[in-house]
């Protein structure tokens, strides 16, 4: 629950500061914030499941968007960037959607 | 693909090829999760909490970091790049601003070309000698001043199915370069004057030229229906182009590519003067003598009545 009340601050400071982010990491940032969102679909459901644990929630956020981000790094030194970012993105997505099913079943019961 | 049987637990053996589909589908929230649960429940009992402090310090400030990342990169991700946006504009208004600047250094050019002709005009006739007609004479011929007087009015329209479909046409219904050439060849032999094609005057130095699917005429570029005028005697012009290789080129054009040609007696056609003469050599001539010895030409019988028109408007022999 900590985890989940930092990250709301956070968002919200950075909603009202508008930070900018340093032009080299602007390629990253459409892939990193899919991670974020597949993290956050899972604490989700953790948090339904009545299983969330603050410690696995932030290892997993952080290990997701870095992971994301380095994979399409070294997609693009090695010439294949757009299709790992491919491959990302459906393997995060298809996660994302079985999450959202999920939380969907919890919240309706339907 | 939604899991129907619950979570990760299922008594179907499961196929090693779908391991992969396997491990997406089913199991996407983190089993971590589930184990810590596990855990928590097997050790039993809340955590201990003097330890509890410098976690929640640490999740608190991590969290937050990676909460100001995420809107940060939201943030950045929706607004398009204001400096492309305000690029394109500047450009824009650069564009517009050198053309109205170039339209207004053309009309400074009419303008002064008009101005040196008068002053030629009344520098010469005072000299006294015949520089004034030898010089109305050649300009005539060179298309550096305005003419008018009868003569032919020639259209040309591209066939209609080019019209029609620009794209797709085929190149050979358009008109282009060579047959402008020719017919103006051909009314340069049957005696034209002075012959300009969309207001543009023809001189001795003109091009015609194609470009992709526009006509270059000393680079400016015209599309159809070209006008093709030409100030001459009515009926020479018309038995001349209808009996030389001209008039049997336009004949083919109507018949195998169905280019339309307009032929028509004027009376009046006012053509405008050349505007690209340039200048190219000038020596000051120090003797009394001004007198220009010309070669000598006899008067054609059939010579139309072309005037000249000079700057003030008022029409002379040529």
């Amino acid at each position: 629950m900590i985890a989940v009340l930092g990250l709301v601050i956070g968002v919200v400071v950075g909603l009202v500061l508008e930070p900018t982010v340093p032009a080299a990491l602007q390629p990253y940032l459409p892939i990193a914030v899919v991670a974020a969102l597949d993290a956050l679909f899972g604490g989700l459901r953790a948090m339904l499941d009545g299983i969330f644990n603050d410690r696995v929630f932030v290892v997993s956020f952080l290990s997701n968007v870095v992971i994301a981000a380095l994979i399409v790094f070294v997609g693009d030194q090695l010439g294949v960037g757009s299709q790992l970012s491919t491959a990302v993105v459906v393997v995060l997505g298809i996660r994302i959607f079985s999450n959202a099913a999920a939380i969907r079943r919890h919240l309706f019961k339907a | 693909m939604i899991s129907r049987h619950g979570p990760a637990a299922t008594v179907r053996p499961v196929d090693a090829s779908m391991g992969l589909l396997n491990e997406i589908v089913r199991r996407p929230v983190e089993p971590e999760y589930a184990e810590a649960a596990a855990r928590a429940a097997r050790d039993g009992g809340p955590e201990p909490t003097e330890r509890r402090g410098g976690t929640v310090v640490a999740t608190l400030a991590v969290t937050v970091l990676l909460g100001l990342g995420l809107s940060a990169a939201a943030v950045t991700l929706r607004t398009p790049d204001q400096s492309v946006l305000d690029g394109r504009r500047l450009l824009e208004e650069e564009v517009t601003s050198r053309s109205a600047r170039a339209n207004e250094l053309e009309e400074q050019i009419a303008d002064l070309n008009a101005e040196i002709a008068a002053l030629q005009q009344t520098a010469l006739a005072q000299d006294g000698s015949n520089i004034l007609d030898v010089l109305t004479r050649y300009q005539a011929a060179a298309g550096g001043t305005v003419v008018t007087g009868p003569g032919l009015l020639v259209v040309l329209h591209d066939a209609p199915e080019a019209q029609e479909d620009p794209d797709g046409a085929d190149h050979d219904s358009f008109v282009q370069d060579l047959d402008l050439q020719i017919l103006t060849n051909g009314l340069w032999s049957a005696g034209a004057e002075a012959v300009a094609i969309n207001g543009h005057r023809l001189t001795a130095s003109s091009a015609i030229r194609s470009a992709g699917q526009a006509i270059l005429v000393d680079l400016e570029p015209m599309i159809g229906p070209y006008r093709v005028e030409a100030i001459g005697s009515p009926a020479d012009l018309q038995t001349g182009l209808a009996t030389s290789a001209a008039g049997r080129h336009l004949a083919l054009l109507r018949d195998t590519y169905g280019i339309v040609t307009e032929a028509a007696v004027r009376d009046d056609l006012l053509l405008a003067a050349a505007t690209g003469t340039v200048l190219r050599h000038a020596a000051p001539d120090w003797s009394g003598n001004h007198d220009i010895v010309m070669p000598s030409t006899t008067p054609s019988p059939s010579a139309p009545a072309a005037f000249r028109l000079d700057p003030n408007g008022e029409r002379s022999a040529l």
